[in-house]
């Protein structure tokens, strides 16, 4: 019995001076003095052969269970000890946080572009494509089949850029003459949107521009009628800039009839309130089917029209529209 | 159009509050901009505080040379009232403010007051005073009829509420208040009172044709013209009634027979023109296109020359009015006139837009012809004009009237069907409600047939109403868009992006992503811009679409090179303290072809200058040069799954060595180079300055668009060798690399350049390159001897082009 009380005081003072080490050397130190070959306990574990064949049993596993509980309390003051060391190491490479990241050159979609796409999204949601044409149009194009004649004020040198040389071709004044594009290459029905850069001749301002852009829309089918116009209009509103007041009131223009232009009761950020026009739409003009060849007795259609720049300055604040054309970043980014 | 809501009630009366009927018009007509409130209110303490006076005496103020005291009875006796007028006379009949009043403008009301020591108990009030007119100079003095203490209300207008109505070019017939009067008829029902289009009894002498003749030489701009005569005509001011009216609808009153014109042109939309018939020479009137550089001195006392396509209204010598726009001073009725032509005409519209744009002169008149007007309407204005000159300025008329006129065109009828109204508007409309409101609007209306109305406009609405579609619309907006039910329509579409519309908008945001702005520059460009850019004179891109119209030399041409807008651009940030910066831009570029269209390419370009990657506290920034616009080029192109190859290229506004072209397999896809000096210096950017210029057609080209295989290179190991060689300094390092890369194929799979270095270590005119060989085979694992043989053949290859390798 005497090896058996003789290891659990081994074990006693081994634990002791093994959770007491302070650092790294002084847990070496208790290592080899407590489990060392000259170690009290490998002497007892060494003798184990040399003893009385019934007492090996009880003296081998009692010795066994003493070395393990050694062995297991230098392990876990080992990992603490590393554990401390380690967070030291860290610590010493203190610095300051606060400093900025690594900078990453940001880049950011013009804002009239930002607005197109959102628009253009809404509409492929709606079965929609988008369709193209060029902007040195032809007269044809962009007035006569709009059921705008010869005449027309709009049609005038004032009013409307034309090519040198090319009387009849001009820079497109509104992104409607894809509409007549649209119809005139491909069968009814029609589900497009046409956005674009158009021209008229305005001086340069902060409202005016020669050069702003416009999407344009065209639906024709079988059974549209003004109902779905209006179901049109405000969905879109509705998905660009919120539930806002709106309001229907009847509008001119050429290529539509009836024709309506969309009110939008605006609070700008100073809290002011009026009623903006935003979108000019209406029935295509049968007259307009029948120049593309598409008889109106039997196809019916709305087209409507909304001017990006001015969505981008109502929506965003922003003041003066020749800031979307000077590339300033000072702008640009604003709206990364 | 200004309408004065006390005229139209003239003849009709909407028992509606003015914001109720403001709103009505707004969304059932045209849009309403503004609700103002003129001169005094006649209500309140104004009731009684504005009265008509009559001047019992006048005496000099004891104290003040320029001050009267006046007696003034205002009813129930005499008041003092101190008066300041030049022109104030015992008996006179005017009007007086007594205290209590609150006149227009005035923020309290008027005070007994001392002047100059005499107590004054009111005011005479002035035409000014009382937002009437713009004459000063004196008091009113009014007709001699109302009885002292009368309510100035009863005998003035005094005040009135204006609507500021937008008129659409449609509708000429509401740029007139009895327009207005039978357009409201039609949205109230309130009863419309017919206009008196009755001439005055004809006392003059003779008949018209013995005062004068017409002739219109060019009925093609002018399809009637007429002509009444008035004789003993007195020319004076205008009653203040009419004066007010005049004011209130935005005009300035003139002299009765001018002031005449204008009332009923406000009143009809038909402009008239009253000309000194004794000034009018050889008494004839001409009617013919200006004779080019013809002279002609307008009312506002400018000289103007007329184009030969203008049209002129001539006296047998000379051009007496710019037709439809303004007369000239010479022939205009004056204090003196007595002998007056009424001309009442129907000019082309497009014709006088046109002349009144081009010679910058924009009148009540020119706003009217130019949206084109029904020759009838022209004997509506002149009975009217006539019998007011008659009544007002005292003018005998002459019996006849001068007609000549192209035949008169004819007012189609037009079926409208109720079924394809519902079918329109997507709400069925009661068809005795489409029959009211057409009768309301003027149409004489057969509804007999239970499918349909046949409707017949007014002569008013002939332009504006003669389809099927031009009556629904008027139905519909009567009835009002309100009651038109929201509906999303039920479309089998694509609703995809075409794959073009795809790789643009995919190129936008990687290249925003690479830290570039996206700039939208105008397409229209100084013609001198190639020439900056030092483009050849051979070359073609120095002939652009030209514009016959641009607004300024700055904006004449469209552009040929996305590059100048983006220096400009450039250049205006720099000015800006934007030391560093990129932007891109994706548009387009115009060729000129034979029949005037283009050949519009779209490209995105991008411009990067300074510092590009932006400096930290960490790292130093890199400033743009060649490599920053290849890297930027090579991640655009690798959105579109296209790997970028470069050539030597010669461009001139680019740096002459640093330029780079990249070819796809059937064209070139894009160019990447530092700027030219010179060409930075021509747009005041400061270098350095890199571009990036891609075709996005070319580009589209080179896209593959078959989905990407799936190759197995995951689930087998990869294996790496580097290799420094050394190699003279004008081997291209694509040579080695593509040498490589056929030599090992396929087992190489990727070879890459990741380092370089020259210096003494390696010798003159020799350059140290690291490459990295990536072997790898899908769906199984290389063995050494294969990745040996492999590199081995990569390293007979390199030697071949006397790369050696470093040991």
């Amino acid at each position: 019995m005497a090896e058996t009380e003789e290891l659990e005081a081994i074990v006693t003072v081994a634990v002791g001076d093994v959770e007491s080490a302070s650092d790294l050397d002084e847990l070496e130190r208790a290592r080899v003095a407590h489990t060392g070959r000259r170690s009290r306990l490998s002497e007892i574990l060494s003798s184990i052969g040399g003893l009385p064949p019934e007492r090996r049993g009880e003296v081998g596993k009692a010795a066994n269970a003493a070395r393990i509980a050694v062995e297991s309390a230098l392990d876990r003051r080992r990992e603490e000890l590393e554990a401390g060391l380690l967070g030291a190491e860290l610590a010493a490479d203190r610095s300051d946080v606060t400093l900025p990241g690594d900078p990453h050159p940001r880049g950011a979609l013009h804002l009239v572009h930002q607005i197109r796409a959102e628009i253009e999204d809404i509409f492929l949601a709606l079965g929609y494509e988008i369709a193209d044409g060029p902007e040195v149009e032809t007269d044809y194009h962009n007035f006569t089949a709009l059921n705008m004649p010869e005449g027309h004020p709009a049609r005038s040198l004032t009013d409307t850029f034309f090519v040198d040389g090319h009387p009849d071709v001009a820079l497109r004044s509104q992104t409607s003459p894809v509409q007549i594009r649209v119809m005139q290459h491909r069968d009814p029905p029609f589900h497009v949107i046409a956005p674009g850069a158009v021209y008229r001749r305005d001086d340069v301002d902060a409202t005016h521009s020669p050069m702003f852009h416009q999407l344009e829309g065209l639906a024709v089918d079988r059974d549209l009628t003004m109902a779905h116009l209006k179901g049109t209009l405000l969905h879109l509103v509705r998905e660009l800039i919120g539930d806002h007041e709106v309001r229907l009131h009847p509008d001119f223009f050429p290529f539509t009839e009836p024709s309506v232009q969309v009110q939008v009761r605006w609070v700008d950020r100073h809290g002011t309130a009026r009623w903006l026009e935003l979108l000019g739409a209406g029935m295509v003009d049968p007259n307009v089917l029948r120049a593309c060849d598409v008889d109106p007795e039997r196809w019916r259609g709305f087209a409507f029209g909304v001017g990006l720049d001015r969505i981008a300055m109502v929506r965003h604040g922003v003041p003066d529209l020749r800031l979307l054309f000077e590339g300033d970043l000072r702008f640009l980014e604003q709206f990364a | 159009m200004r309408l004065p809501l006390g005229w139209l009630a003239d003849h009709i009366r909407p028992d509606l509050p003015t914001e109720r009927l403001a709103e009505l018009i707004h969304l059932r007509s045209m849009p309403v901009e503004e609700v103002i409130e003129i001169g005094a209110t006649g209500g309140g303490a104004n009731g009684d505080a504005l009265r008509v006076g009559r001047v019992v005496s006048v005496e000099p103020h004891p104290n003040a040379d320029r001050l009267r005291v006046c007696q003034v009875d205002t009813g129930g006796g005499p008041r003092q009232i101190v008066c300041g007028a030049p022109n104030v006379g015992a008996g006179q009949t005017v009007a007086v403010a007594l205290p209590g009043a609150l006149l227009p403008g005035a923020d309290k009301p008027l005070k007994k007051a001392k002047l100059r020591g005499e107590s004054s108990e009111g005011m005479i009030l002035s035409e000014v005073e009382l937002g009437l007119g713009q004459d000063a100079a004196g008091i009113m003095v009014l007709d001699e009829g109302p009885s002292p203490g009368t309510a100035l209300g009863e005998v003035l207008p005094l005040g009135d509420t204006v609507l500021d109505i937008e008129v659409t070019s449609n509708r000429p017939d509401l740029t007139s208040v009895y327009g207005w009067a039978r357009e409201i008829h039609a949205l109230t029902g309130a009863p419309l009172d017919p206009l008196d289009e009755s001439l005055p009894e004809a006392t003059g002498e003779g008949d018209v044709a013995d005062h004068a003749s017409i002739r219109v030489e060019d009925p093609d701009l002018c399809s009637r013209y007429t002509a009444r005569v008035l004789t003993d005509v007195t020319v004076g001011p205008s009653p203040a009634w009419l004066r007010a009216r005049l004011e209130a609808a935005g005009m300035r009153a003139i002299s009765n027979v001018v002031d005449i014109t204008n009332y009923v042109m406000l009143l009809t939309g038909q402009p008239l023109h009253a000309f000194d018939l004794d000034r009018v020479r050889g008494q004839e009137i001409v009617v013919r296109r200006a004779r080019a550089g013809e002279p002609v001195t307008t009312l506002d006392g400018q000289k103007r020359r007329l184009d030969d396509w203008m049209l002129a209204i001539c006296d047998a010598e000379r051009p007496a009015v710019i037709a439809g726009i303004m007369g000239a001073e010479d022939v205009e009725v004056h204090d003196g006139t007595t002998r007056v032509l009424l001309e009442a005409a129907t000019f082309d519209g497009p014709t006088t837009y046109q002349t009144s744009v081009s010679l910058g002169l924009r009148s009540e008149s020119s706003g009217r012809f130019e949206k084109g007007l029904p020759p009838e309407l022209a004997e509506r204005g002149s009975a009217i004009a006539a019998r007011m000159i008659v009544e007002l300025a005292g003018g005998r008329l002459v019996p006849g009237m001068l007609d000549a006129a192209s035949p008169m065109p004819v007012t189609p009828s037009v079926r409208l069907r109720h079924a394809r109204q519902a079918a329109v508007a997507g709400i069925a409309i009661d068809p005795d409600e489409t029959a009211t409101t057409l009768r309301r609007l003027g149409c004489e209306v057969d509804d007999g047939d239970p499918d349909a109305v046949l409707a017949t406009p007014p002569f008013e609405r002939r332009a504006d109403l003669g389809r099927e579609e031009d009556l629904i619309e008027e139905v519909v907006r009567v009835h009002g868009l309100d009651a038109i039910p929201e509906e999303l329509p039920r479309i089998v579409g694509r609703g995809r992006r075409t794959r073009e519309q795809r790789l643009r908008e995919r190129l936008a945001r990687r290249a925003a992503d690479l830290g570039l702005s996206e700039a939208i520059t105008y397409s229209m460009v100084p013609d001198s811009d190639v020439e900056r850019l030092g483009i050849p004179e051979d070359d073609p891109r120095r002939h652009p679409v030209r514009l016959v119209n641009p607004i300024s030399e700055e904006m004449a041409v469209m552009r040929r090179s996305m590059l100048p807008g983006l220096l400009r651009a450039a250049a205006h940030n720099q000015a800006r303290q934007r030391r560093d910066g990129g932007l891109f831009e994706i548009g387009r570029t115009y060729a000129p072809r034979d029949d005037g269209q283009a050949d519009e390419k779209r490209w995105l370009a991008a411009l990067v200058w300074g510092d590009f990657h932006p400096p930290g506290w960490r790292h130093e920034g890199r400033a743009a040069d060649y490599w920053v616009a290849v890297g930027i080029a090579d991640a655009l192109a690798a959105a579109a799954g296209v790997e970028l190859r470069p050539e030597s290229n010669g461009a001139p506004y680019f740096h002459p060595v640093r330029q780079t072209r990249f070819e796809s397999a059937s064209s070139t896809v894009g160019w990447a180079a530092e700027v030219h000096p010179r060409v930075l210096s021509e747009f005041d950017v400061e270098g350095p300055a890199a571009a990036v210029v891609i075709d996005l057609a070319a580009l589209l080209a080179a896209s593959p668009d078959t989905p990407t295989q799936y190759e197995d290179l995951v689930t087998v190991p990869t294996s790496r060798r580097d290799l420094a060689v050394v190699v003279a300094d004008d081997v291209p390092a694509l040579r080695l690399v593509d040498a490589a890369r056929e030599a090992g194929a396929p087992l190489v799979r990727d070879v890459e350049v990741f380092d370089r270095y020259v210096g003494d270590q390696v010798g003159e005119g020799l350059v140290s390159l690291a490459l990295r060989l990536t072997l790898a085979d899908p769906g199984r694992t290389l063995t050494d001897e294969e990745i040996a043989a492999a590199v081995g053949g990569v390293v007979d290859a390199l030697a071949a082009l006397g790369a050696e390798l470093r040991s």
